[in-house]
């Protein structure tokens, strides 16, 4: 236990890890629902800060980027259209908690068991493997091109979802 | 890791905590010295002088903010799938260049449905 806390990054990763799970804690046991929002982007920038610690530097800024910048102001505008019920409690049945606390768990333990019962099997990134920025741009736009231009295939079908779904009425008019 | 890399991000730390202490010291330092008067009249949210007509928490935002919103993040992930084709640039050659601009293409496709449907069109 001594010998975890001398390495000053265990240190940064409890210390950021508690921060993250109180805000995620926030976000499934708050009221209000723009509270939960805004716990949710606490969250986001925990997660963005454990992977600087994992010396991810540009997973950090995309999770910045594309969660903080990007999604949880998507979600802010999605409570601000539904207007009315954004400030108020949300008022969840006990039945239903009853159901998802079960659902939390039995998943955990599958989690945990999952982990721990195939340690040694997955297959481990070998030391030395070369992890800035340049190499992933090598390998995304060299090894693994198609993928990458598939990717754009997604993006392009996720933008003309969006379009046609809240256009229709519009259409119809 | 080199210590250059913490070093590094110490820099966004001390960025984080002088960006609060800013905000909070400077509201701080005006509670010392500005008067404190409220009444009612002072406390409605007002624009351009209009008494309010629903309550700030009832207002409801146009779903065009939604669908901006929404553009908004594609687009915010098509520039960060950018970075490292423009990090690793020089390394990529031609073969990575014609590869950005397929997929720069396809974004542009959706980008021209977009146009097309009218949802860049503020009514």
């Amino acid at each position: 236990m001594i010998d975890f806390f001398s390495q000053p990054t265990n240190l940064w990763f409890v210390v950021i890890a508690f921060l993250t799970l109180i805000a995620s804690l926030g976000v499934v046991a708050g009221e209000k629902v723009m509270h939960l929002a805004l716990n949710l982007g606490g969250s986001f920038a925990g997660v963005a800060a454990l992977f600087v610690l994992l010396q991810s530097p540009f997973l950090a800024i995309a999770q910045v980027l594309i969660y903080v910048g990007a999604i949880l102001v998507m979600i802010l505008f999605g409570l601000m259209l539904t207007g009315a019920h954004a400030t108020e409690p949300t008022g969840v049945e006990t039945g239903k908690k009853v159901t998802v606390a079960t659902a939390v768990i039995v998943l955990t333990a599958l989690t945990i068991w999952g982990v721990y019962g195939s340690a040694g099997r997955w297959p481990v990134v070998p030391s030395g493997l070369d992890t800035s920025l340049t190499a992933l741009g090598q390998a995304l736009y060299g090894h693994w091109g198609v993928a990458f231009e598939a990717a754009s295939t997604l993006l392009l079908a996720a933008l003309v979802g969006a379009i046609v779904v809240s256009r229709r009425e519009d259409d119809e008019a | 890791m080199p210590a250059v890399y913490w070093h590094s991000w110490l820099v966004v730390v001390l960025f984080l905590v002088l960006g609060v202490a800013l905000a909070f010291g400077l509201l701080g330092l005006g509670s010392l010295f500005r008067p404190h008067q409220p009444s009612a009249a002072k406390k409605t949210p007002y624009e351009s002088g209009a008494i309010d007509i629903v309550e700030a928490k009832e207002v409801r935002f146009n779903v065009r903010y939604y669908l901006f919103a929404l553009m908004f993040v594609l687009f915010d992930v098509e520039t960060v799938f950018l970075f490292p084709w423009a990090v690793a640039f020089n390394r990529l050659h031609l073969f990575g260049l014609i590869e950005a601009f397929i997929f720069l293409a396809m974004l542009g496709v959706g980008l021209a449905y977009a146009w097309k449907k009218k949802v860049l069109r503020w009514q």
